[in-house]
């Protein structure tokens, strides 16, 4: 096994901006499950949609490329950013309202529901894959945000950090202060999390859980949504299964911090971050997805309620 | 008094299964069909025998031209490529549909399977790695050892997690699996191994001839594993499963060993998928990575669910819904696409879609016994999602319930 | 069977403390206390679904602390739930089958390749189910679903399906709870054939009548501590006791207190706790 240690420096930056990433898709797994005590997999799928939306909004409709600068970078980011979450959170709310409801009216037994995520998500994913959507191939993004060594950006550990990768950490920290602060300080959070903690006597106090079950999702599926938009600025294209890997390695985090807990899911995301991009440092490349799918049995053998525990509001 | 699955006419049979159309048929019919029905349980293991000649004579049938879509070679082809996959869903359903476990990685064992004959053979380049060079029968029990060892080394240390994460531990063993194919040398990594041998019999060489295969190799397989599975279906051990299925902390309290039973499971499960890669091995004479897709496990767990949870005539069903009619679709119409939707591809979108539907109407899947139905459209004790006692949801239970007895 | 020191706490509530009880051989030995007192607890600490924090739990000369609930019904111990856990969609026949398969040795392999204990067992297995059946009363509904089954039946099955594993001490967690006048009786007479045919009790019951009728000597719990143990007319005049109900409000000892099971209720319950590592 030889070493680069040269390396550590730039593989530390992508584990922290990826992990910030993946921390926002980690969201949408943690909060369904702090509710239904369900993964959601279909929210790979959501995360997918997010993105394509934007991409067909800003890419082939309105026909935008290029960067731009100031003023209407900023709000050419916002609308984007918006539009992505907005497509991803209606299409959780429609696959909660068509998929889940239906089941829970049953009180079907876990297995159903997880079947039907599954199929879901490949509904979903491989309907994009058709030829009248994404098709097979990647599709560029619309790259409003200049990258490259003459835009933008700074050199921290030997790596460059451009606009896009700004973005993700700042957009990403902006998000989790916002749903922290929902979760642990309004109305509706408090709702969230008592359906979380005790559901019979939930609905005994008033709550309607069926809408504090779509606003879940919702929320959820709106920060995948962003999460999306921004892995398309990140990396330039979408691909019709560009959710999957990522999907998978945000689940691990989110099991990693401490499923249903919603710091956790930060946490988890920049430790696995971390973890699966810094292996590059004695591994080759191509083990990176390797290790991050072992890091998922090993939390679950040795720290099953992960780090910080499985309380959702931390 | 029946502690032995399955029905004992043909009028309970469907009560189990088709209620509404029980009560259709025109009773002539019905008693017709029942002639045949407790005739066929009369011939006790004569059956399988009788099975067996008839699955023979399926490729002659289709020589003939005698079914449409599925003429001549391509018929036999289709046939052929089901057959492997009925050893597959076979083994799946003893892994979800006996003992209710989400295994989404399936298709891991098939993999290891697979590359055990070929690297027990002579194969692939001159430098190719072996662990032997045997002729490829004598890799039939290891492949199926192979598989049943990796069933027990992924089910010890997992098989205690609850369903969902026992889910995406099985993805994610998949994808370890076939990453490490692709990126060991010993299995030449994402060039795979071509040149895997046929068996041979004397001067016989199977070839590439599909009938031969599904004659001599499939048919007795697939008996094989139905005698098996039926045997532990209406055993001690069917019934400790059945017993964890229901609910697995009263099992433990009456003296069941769950994670024992549920490795078992998982171990049988992949014993099937040893033989059928072996059968993909020695016919095909090429495997790599790519040939064994995350999504081929996902395809095996639909087929075994839309076919029908628990239900050996379920699990067939699945696995000609799932390989075989997509297919016959595909070769049926000229541009590889129908609607727009790209079969090899759309098809799956359509699973994926049927699976939902499957869950919330016909949660057991199409064969699937009522009991097995109610099994998965209720919860137990301990595995309810979010207990809504709303009065749309109470509703809706109760509708379920008084659908079913007016029909009988 | 003796219970010593065992203490059980979940995070800091001490759901049992310094609990210690000895019950011999052949006596129907009762368990009492307010909800919440820990009964339930307990029974769960004695069969391995928890293991107790601190303390030992004995069974004849071995012990059992922090075995398995499967390893502790082979050494003979077995129970029924409070919020009855049948397999509802076996038959009544096929549930208490399962407790017989207990005593089998029917391996995998066994069960594939059918040999004759296999033809053996699944015999007499058939047999000894239906027989279980009959002892307790319900084997006309042998092939029916147990979820079909009435109330009272179902806890019968319940005892049925128990009694299968061939227990040397069998507990029952309030198995009169939900019953009415007539078949509480049949529950006692049940209850004393157990013991006259070999099998200790220990019994959870919040129906005084039905637990001071039947036991040989009781137990109170109250707060997860024993308060008084003895002959049931001398726990009765205790006044630990009558405060411990009073004091919560459960009626007064001589009253029945007629509890129905909660369902989803605190943690002095069969449930095993959420979480990825259990269930």
């Amino acid at each position: 096994m030889n070493c680069d240690l040269g390396l550590l420096g730039p593989t530390f930056v992508t584990g922290i901006i990826l992990g910030f990433l993946y921390a926002l898709i980690a969201l949408g797994y943690t909060m369904v499950y702090g509710v239904l005590k369900l993964i959601n997999f279909a929210h790979d799928a959501i995360f997918m949609v997010g993105a394509v939306a934007a991409f067909y909004v800003f890419g082939e409709w309105l026909g935008i490329s290029g960067s731009r600068t100031g003023l209407t970078l900023l709000v050419m980011l916002l609308a984007m950013l918006l539009v992505a979450g907005a497509a991803a959170a209606v299409s959780a709310a429609l696959l909660e309202r068509t998929a889940y409801r239906p089941l829970r009216r049953r009180n079907a037994a876990r297995l159903s529901y997880l079947i039907s995520a599954i199929g879901a998500s490949f509904f979903i994913t491989y309907l994009f894959q058709q030829d009248f959507l994404l098709g097979p191939g990647q599709r560029n993004f619309p790259s409003i945000l200049a990258a490259g060594s003459d835009a933008f950006g700074f050199t921290l550990l030997d790596s460059r950090i451009n606009n896009p990768e700004i973005l993700v950490v700042v957009g990403a920290l902006v998000c989790f202060l916002f749903l922290d602060r929902l979760i642990n300080q309004t109305a509706t959070g408090r709702s969230i999390r008592a359906l979380s903690e005790d559901p019979v006597a939930s609905q005994l106090m008033g709550i309607n859980i069926d809408r504090v079950i779509v606003t879940t999702f919702v929320i959820g599926g709106f920060f995948g949504g962003v999460a999306g938009a921004m892995y398309g600025l990140l990396f330039g294209n979408v691909v019709w299964n560009m959710g999957f890997i990522p999907g998978i390695k945000a689940f691990t985090a989110a099991v990693l911090g401490g499923i249903g807990n919603i710091r956790g899911a930060m946490l988890g995301a920049l430790l696995l971050g971390l973890v699966e991009n810094m292996s590059v440092v004695c591994l080759d490349a191509e083990w990176k997805n390797v290790v991050a799918f072992t890091l998922l049995p090993l939390v679950l053998i040795f720290r099953p309620t992960g780090i910080l525990g499985e309380r959702i509001g931390g | 008094m029946a502690t032995k699955a399955g029905a004992s006419d043909f009028r309970t049979y469907l009560d189990e299964r088709f209620p509404r159309l029980s009560g259709r048929l025109p009773e002539g019919f019905v008693n017709s069909a029942n002639v045949v029905f407790v005739g066929w349980r009369r011939l006790g293991y004569f059956k399988y025998l009788l099975a067996g000649v008839l699955m023979w004579y399926i490729p002659e049938l289709l020589e003939r031209d005698w079914m449409p879509l599925l003429q001549g070679n391509f018929g036999i082809t289709v046939l052929f490529n089901v057959g492997y996959y009925i050893l597959l869903t076979l083994g799946l359903s003893v892994v979800v549909g006996l003992a209710g476990l989400l295994d989404l990685g399936y298709i891991a064992f098939f993999m290891l399977g697979s590359y055990t004959v070929a690297l027990m053979t002579q194969s692939g380049s001159p430098d190719q790695f072996h662990i032997v060079e045997w002729t490829p029968w004598a890799s039939i029990p290891f492949a199926v050892i192979v598989a049943m060892l990796a069933g027990f080394a992924l089910g010890v240390p997992t098989l205690r997690l609850r369903g969902d994460y026992l889910a995406i531990v099985t993805l994610g063993f998949h994808e370890i699996v076939r990453q490490a194919a692709n990126n060991l040398e010993i299995t030449n990594g994402s060039r795979g191994i071509a040149g895997i041998p046929h068996p041979t019999v004397g001067d016989f060489d199977f070839g590439l001839d599909p009938t031969t295969y599904w004659r001599y190799l499939c048919i007795p397989a697939i008996i094989l594993a139905v005698i098996m599975i039926r045997h532990l279906d209406s055993s001690r051990v069917g019934r400790y499963w059945a017993a964890i299925r229901e609910d697995e902390v009263a099992a433990a309290a009456m003296g069941v060993p769950v994670t024992k039973m549920k490795v078992f499971a998982f171990v049988i499960g992949a014993s099937t998928s040893g033989i059928a890669g072996w059968i993909f091995s020695v016919k095909s004479g090429y495997i790599a990575p790519n040939s064994f897709p995350l999504l081929e496990s996902i395809l095996v767990l639909s087929a075994v669910v839309l076919g029908g949870l628990g239900s050996i005539a379920g699990a067939v069903l699945g696995a000609i819904l799932v390989e075989g009619l997509p297919s016959v679709i595909q070769d049926a119409s000229p541009s590889g696409a129908v609607l727009g939707f790209n079969i090899e591809t759309g098809r799956i979108a359509v699973f994926g879609l049927a699976l939902i539907i499957v869950m919330i109407y016909r949660p057991g899947g199409l064969l699937a016994a009522k009991r097995r139905r109610t099994e998965l459209s209720e919860a137990g004790a301990a595995d309810a999602v979010v207990v809504d006692e709303s009065a749309e949801a109470i509703k809706a239970r109760d509708a379920d319930l008084y659908d079913e007895e007016k029909k009988g | 069977m003796t219970v010593k020191n065992v203490t059980m706490e979940f995070g800091g509530l001490k759901a049992l403390s310094d609990v210690n009880i000895e019950i011999n051989e052949g006596e129907i030995f009762g368990l009492i206390g307010p909800n919440g007192a820990g009964k339930t607890t307990l029974f769960n600490c004695i069969t391995g679904v928890y293991t107790p924090t601190t303390g030992q739990v004995g069974f004849g000369a071995e012990s059992i602390t922090g075995k398995r609930p499967d390893q502790i019904v082979d050494m003979g111990i077995c129970r029924t739930f409070q919020q009855i856990r049948l397999f509802p969609n076996m038959t009544a026949l096929e549930n208490v089958f399962v407790g017989v398969d207990a005593r089998h040795q029917t391996s995998v392999f066994g069960a594939m390749f059918r040999g004759p204990r296999f033809h053996h067992e699944e015999k007499e297995g058939e047999e000894r189910s239906f027989r279980l059946l009959e002892y307790c009363g319900i084997h006309k509904f042998a092939n029916e679903l147990g979820k079909n089954l009435s109330y009272g039946d179902q806890r019968r099955l319940e005892i049925a399906r128990a009694l299968g594993t061939k227990p040397k001490l069998l507990l029952l967690d309030e198995p009169a709870a939900g019953m009415n006048p007539a078949e509480k009786n049949g529950l006692r007479d049940l209850v004393r054939r157990i013991r006259d045919d070999g099998v200790t009790v220990l019994l959870i019951e919040h129906d005084m009548k039905v637990v001071m009728g039947l036991s040989d000597r009781v137990a109170v719990l109250d707060h997860g501590e024993k308060i008084a143990e003895g002959v049931p007319e001398q726990v009765q005049k205790d006044p630990k006791v009558v405060e411990a109900y009073l004091g919560s409000g459960a009626g007064g000892n001589a009253g029945e207190a007629e509890d129905r099971p909660q369902a989803g209720a605190p943690k002095d319950t069969d449930e095993v706790g959420r979480g990825p590592g259990n269930g």
